[in-house]
C-alpha cells in the first residue's frame, strides 16, 4: 500500500498556500487540495503531505509562523464517510 | 491516495448540480421568468421589491425559493451536525462586495446560477458572461496567491445562527398573509411565478443538495485555477448538461444571441458585468447561491454578504443602473466599471502581512 496521506487544514487560504509554498521548497510532496467534504462543510482549501513527514511539516510550519488549524488521517479507502 | 475519481468528481456535487438543471427548467414550466427558473440576484432583488425597498414595478414579488435555499441548507446542516455559528470577519467588506456582485448581476441580467441556466437553454450571451466571469475569478485567485483575505471567522454561537432562518421563516410568513405593504408585481417578470408550493418544494430540495455537496459557480472554477482540481466544476456541468437535456424536451431550448427572454446583447458589459460578479463573489469565498447556503449553516459574514445584496438591488433599480432586454443604462456602466476598481483595491489592501521570519522560510 502507498504510503498513507495526512491532511493539513488552515484558518484561512492564504495560510494553506504559504504552507504549500514553503514544503514544497523542502522537497516535501506536499499538495494543496480542497478541503475534504467529510472534514468541513465549507470549502477552502487544505495541503496533503505523506504521513511518513508528519514530524518535519509540523516543525517547518511551527518554525513558520504558519497556524494550522489541524492535522487528520485520510480513512481508509479514502471514500468520504458522512 | 486522494486522487481518485471519487475526490475529483464528487457524486453528490454531480447529483445536486443536476437537480438544479432540471428543478429550474421544470420551474419555468410552472410558470417562472422564462430563459430564468432560478437566479439568486433576481429573487433577492424581487424580494427587495415586494418589501418596498425599491420602486420598479415589473420585479416585485416574494419569491419562495430564496427562503426556502436557506432553510433546506439550515436543515441539513442541522441533520450533519455542521450549524454552527461563525461570526464574520469583515462583515463591512463583506456587505460591500455584496451589493458590487448584486449591481454587476444586474447589469449582466443574472447571477452565476442564472448565466449556467442560461447557456444550458442556449443563451450564447450567457457565453460572454461566462468569460468574463472565468476572468474575474482569475483575477481574484491572483489576489488570493498574493495574500487576500477576509480574516479569520471567529467561532461563535448558536442564537446569531438562527437569525436568518427566522427571517426566512417570516417572509414566508408574509407570503402567506399577504399584508398591504408587500407589493406584487401585475407585469413583467415579477408576475410570473409557480405555484407557492411548487417553488418552495425546489427549494427546499436545492437548499439541502447544496449544503451536502458544497456546490459553487466561483468555487469550481477558483479551484480548477488555484488547484487544477474540477470537485465542484463538475456541478456547473451537471447543470448544463442536465439543464439543456431537460429544456430540450420542454421546448424551452433556443439557441442564439438576439432576443433571449430576459437578456440584453451588448457584449463588453455582459462581459465585464459577470468579471465583476466573479472578482467580487472570490472576494467574498463563494457566488450569490453559496452566500444562501453558507448563511444557513451559520456563517456570519454571508449573512453580510446577503445583506449587501439586498442593499445593491434596492439602489440600483432607484438609481437606474439595473439593465433591461433594452440594454444597459450609463449608470449601470460606470457602477460596475468602479465596482471592478473597488474590489481591486480591496482585494489589494486586504493582503495580510507575513512574518519577516515566515517570508524567509517561504
Amino acid at each position: 500500500m502507498a504510503d498513507r496521506e495526512r491532511i493539513a487544514t488552515f484558518h484561512t487560504t492564504q495560510e494553506g498556500m504559504r504552507a504549500a509554498r514553503m514544503l514544497q521548497k523542502q522537497k516535501i510532496a506536499a499538495r494543496l487540495i480542497p478541503v475534504p467534504r467529510w472534514l468541513s462543510a465549507d470549502c477552502g482549501i487544505a495541503l496533503t503531505f505523506p504521513a511518513s513527514e508528519a514530524s518535519r511539516v509540523q516543525t517547518l510550519l511551527e518554525g513558520g509562523d504558519i497556524e494550522v488549524s489541524g492535522y487528520h488521517q485520510e480513512p481508509d479507502g479514502s471514500s468520504a464517510p458522512p | 491516495m486522494t486522487r481518485d475519481w471519487k475526490n475529483l468528481a464528487p457524486p453528490m456535487v454531480i447529483l445536486a448540480g443536476a437537480a438544479v438543471g432540471v428543478l429550474a427548467a421544470v420551474l419555468v414550466e410552472a410558470g417562472s421568468p422564462p430563459n430564468m427558473g432560478l437566479c439568486i440576484a433576481c429573487f433577492e432583488r424581487d424580494i427587495a421589491g415586494a418589501l418596498g425597498m425599491h420602486q420598479a414595478a415589473a420585479v416585485q414579488r416574494l419569491r419562495p425559493e430564496i427562503p426556502a435555499i436557506v432553510l433546506g441548507a439550515l436543515l441539513a446542516a442541522a441533520l450533519g451536525k455542521e450549524l454552527k455559528g461563525r461570526s464574520a470577519a469583515a462583515p463591512a467588506v463583506s456587505f460591500v462586495l455584496g451589493a458590487l456582485v448584486m449591481a454587476g448581476a444586474l447589469v449582466f441580467l443574472g447571477c452565476p446560477t442564472r448565466m449556467t441556466l442560461r447557456l444550458a437553454g442556449g443563451d450564447l450571451n450567457a457565453l460572454v458572461g461566462l468569460a468574463g466571469f472565468a476572468a474575474g475569478i482569475w483575477a481574484g485567485a491572483e489576489l488570493l496567491k498574493r495574500g487576500y483575505a477576509l480574516g479569520r471567522p471567529v467561532a461563535g454561537r448558536l442564537v446569531p445562527t438562527l437569525i436568518l432562518p427566522i427571517l426566512a421563516v417570516g417572509l414566508l410568513v408574509l407570503m402567506f398573509l399577504k399584508p398591504s405593504f408587500i407589493s406584487t408585481s401585475a407585469k413583467g417578470p415579477g408576475s410570473m411565478a409557480p405555484h407557492v408550493l411548487v417553488s418552495l418544494g425546489a427549494g427546499l430540495l436545492i437548499g439541502v443538495l447544496a449544503q451536502r455537496s458544497r456546490l459553487c459557480f466561483v468555487g469550481g472554477i477558483r479551484d480548477m485555477i488555484l488547484m487544477r482540481n474540477p470537485h465542484l466544476l463538475v456541478g456547473l456541468a451537471a447543470i448544463i448538461v442536465a439543464g439543456a437535456a431537460t429544456k430540450m424536451a420542454l421546448g424551452q431550448f433556443r439557441l442564439g444571441l438576439a432576443d433571449q427572454p430576459i437578456a440584453h446583447t451588448d457584449h463588453l458589459w455582459n462581459l465585464l458585468a459577470m468579471a465583476l460578479v466573479g472578482l467580487g463573489s472570490v472576494l467574498l469565498g463563494g457566488c450569490p447561491f453559496r452566500q444562501l447556503i453558507l448563511a444557513g449553516q451559520g456563517d456570519g459574514g454571508a449573512f453580510a454578504a446577503i445583506c449587501g445584496m439586498f442593499a445593491g438591488a434596492a439602489v440600483a433599480h432607484n438609481a437606474g443602473l439595473a439593465a433591461s432586454p433594452a440594454g444597459v443604462p450609463v449608470a449601470g456602466k460606470i457602477v460596475v466599471a468602479a465596482g471592478i476598481v473597488i474590489c481591486l483595491v480591496l482585494g489589494w489592501s486586504l493582503r495580510e502581512r507575513q512574518s519577516k521570519r515566515a517570508a524567509r522560510d517561504g
